[in-house]
């Protein structure tokens, strides 16, 4: 299955390749313009696919009034790797065991792609992502939020994310008698 | 938290909270943006979450309280309480859970010890799993989720874990509806919504397949890790994946899915006296990893063949298969990660082979009763190096001619297609296969 997609992307990439540049422009909620193959951005977000197969695409630049400049660029630029990345490690990996993760690991790219944002940047490409139905940088991203949770208490998480604890002491007890069960090392 | 007693909902809102994490927080602001992110969203990044720290995420906030009940993902894992017991303190909350204590301790006292740590540690580990996991799946909608793994560590875990852990997942496929209302009839009446299911030293047994077949509608992948299985058959109209690994069978026969792309059974066992038939014609992927004595009981079947006579299509080529169908199948890209993938399991001989069918059809079977000798002696060298398995292979063989006669009362499956090759392909195949077992 997956050999099958992986070799369709490939095709796909190429014939982008040859039919020379056919790209779409975006425009983000302070008026910058960025360029992203039509290929890519339909292949990867399912609000653009459909802007593009409605032809609802404009030529002086699409309008994104949700997402500002530094996420579109961080969009644009995911786009612009994931089409030039070369799947055929993972699908190796993958051909005797299967992950029951709810996607695959991201690879190695995209984890650096990720691990350079800033904390404010990462969140507003989850709700670039989110807002463009691109399901795979949603993972990508929802993961590495996942891992900066990971192995913390609730107290380390509220700090890294700068959660407010609106429980009363007592609504605190009372979870965690109602819970018990999910604490014991406390 | 100190203000906080006699705040109402408004004053939170806008209140700056009790705790002062905001001074820590790195580069964010004052904001919260990960509260802020829809449900959906947050579901998402639970999901990467191991279940007991995913629970644990209601105390962060009221806007984090109940979000864990409708998690679509829950990934169940005895390694995530390994932590717990390894700690030094030796606390154990005794209100936790009171109504458990000595239940059950006495059955897998006697495992303990192979565990160099102190076996109170190992207990109170295993008893903290056991509670959280059979809490936790009372009080999520098994039926609800899209992804269940349940992961129990058979080095860590008393000898029973197993029956202990298939015991939640009944509970659940007995008790959990899609449809809130008729929970706890008894009755399941509808299909669940599951799409994964991943299952580690989970005994399982004839009522997990019925349910796979008439209740997981919508499951597509599915992987069996070192279970126990007393199942006959492996049957679905929605599986797409499916992933064997090291799982005892006795009697498994059938694997059935018109749906199936990907199988792949990599070690394991099943009983001398059961053909394993698959049937699955649009299988693109076939990956077997397993010791010849299990592999000469596969075969693929024509049972659809049969029906639809003019159909064109690809199906699962039996041991042997390949022998007279000419063009051979591009084995190399799976040798090298079937061969990695050996190395890290323990060094028994097995063959594999796997292939990418293309437009293969079955044409053979591997059922060579006449070849015990061989089989025997195959079965010695595996059982030298598991000395469970081999308890397993004396009680079968013990048992033997009682399973044979069960099996020729059942000798009338008709599509089934005991074929006994000529002795001497039987072994060119086996030949054949423990060289390209060492091609590299």
């Amino acid at each position: 299955m997956e050999v099958d997609k992986g070799k369709g992307e490939a095709e796909e990439t190429r014939k982008v390749a040859e039919a020379d540049r056919d790209t779409v422009t975006l425009k983000s909620s302070d008026g910058k313009l960025f360029e992203v193959s039509k290929e890519a951005a339909a292949r990867l977000s399912t609000v653009l696919a459909g802007m593009i197969a409605g032809g609802s695409i404009d030529d002086n630049g699409t309008d994104l009034k949700q997402i500002g400049s530094e996420a579109l660029e961080n969009v644009v630029d995911y786009c612009n790797k994931h089409a030039n990345s070369i799947p055929s490690a993972a699908l190796i990996s993958s051909s005797i065991s299967f992950n029951t993760a709810p996607f695959k690991e991201p690879e190695e790219w995209e984890r650096k792609f990720v691990d350079r944002l800033s904390h404010d940047a990462l969140f507003d490409l989850v709700e670039a992502a989110n807002f463009l139905g691109m399901e795979r940088l949603l993972d990508v991203t929802c993961h590495k939020i996942s891992e900066m949770m990971k192995g913390k208490s609730p107290d380390q998480i509220r700090e890294v994310f700068n959660i407010k604890n609106d429980y009363t002491k007592e609504e605190l007890e009372e979870i965690r008698q109602e819970l018990a069960w999910a604490f014991y090392d406390d | 938290m100190e203000p906080e007693k006699a705040a109402t909902e408004g004053a939170r809102a806008s209140s700056g909270g009790g705790e002062g994490g905001a001074d820590g927080s790195p580069g964010g602001g004052d904001l919260d943006r990960l509260s802020a992110l829809p449900d959906s969203l947050l579901h998402t990044i639970m999901s990467y979450l191991k279940a007991r720290q995913a629970v644990q995420t209601c105390l962060l906030s009221t806007r984090w309280r109940h979000l864990w009940h409708s998690m679509p993902c829950l990934d169940v894992d005895h390694d995530e309480f390994r932590t717990a017991a390894s700690a030094p303190s030796n606390h154990h909350p005794p209100a936790a859970n009171p109504d458990y204590s000595d239940s059950d301790l006495g059955s897998y006292d006697e495992d303990s010890d192979d565990n160099n740590d102190d076996s109170s540690v190992n207990d109170r580990e295993w008893d903290d799993f056991e509670d959280f996991a059979e809490n936790l799946m009372h009080r999520c909608n098994i039926a609800q989720l899209e992804t269940l793994r349940l992961h129990v560590n058979r080095s860590r875990a008393p000898r029973f874990a197993d029956k202990l852990a298939g015991g939640w997942l009944r509970r659940a496929m007995k008790y959990c509806t899609p449809d809130p209302p008729r929970q706890r009839e008894g009755m399941s009446h509808g299909s669940w919504l599951m799409k994964r299911m991943y299952l580690c030293n989970v005994a399982l047994d004839n009522r997990f397949s019925n349910h796979l077949l008439s209740v997981c509608l919508l499951l597509e992948d599915l992987e069996l890790d070192d279970c126990s299985c007393e199942i006959r058959s492996i049957s679905s109209h929605s599986l797409k994946t499916l992933v064997l690994k090291n799982c005892r069978f006795r009697i498994l026969s059938e694997i059935t899915s018109p749906t199936l792309k990907r199988l792949v059974i990599s070690g394991g066992t099943n009983s001398d006296d059961y053909v394993l038939v698959i049937v699955a014609p649009k299988i693109v992927h076939l990956g077997l990893d397993v010791s010849l004595r299990f592999a000469r009981r596969i075969s693929g079947s024509k049972q659809q063949q049969r029906r639809r006579p003019a159909t064109a299509r690809a199906s699962v080529p039996a041991f042997g298969g390949w022998e007279g169908g000419g063009a051979a199948p591009d084995y190399s890209l799976d040798f090298t990660k079937i061969r990695a993938a050996r190395m890290q399991q323990r060094q028994r001989k097995a063959l594999s082979w796997s292939s990418f069918v293309g437009n293969a059809t079955a044409n053979g079977v591997a059922a060579a009763p006449g070849a015990g000798d061989e089989g025997d002696e195959e079965k010695h060298q595996w059982s030298s190096t598991a000395s469970e398995r081999d308890d397993d292979g004396e009680r079968r063989r013990r048992h033997r001619p009682r399973h044979r006669r069960v099996r020729s009362d059942a000798g009338d499956r008709d599509d089934r297609e005991p074929i006994r090759p000529p002795p001497k392909l039987v072994h060119d195949s086996a030949d054949y296969y423990s060289s390209t077992g060492n091609f590299t």
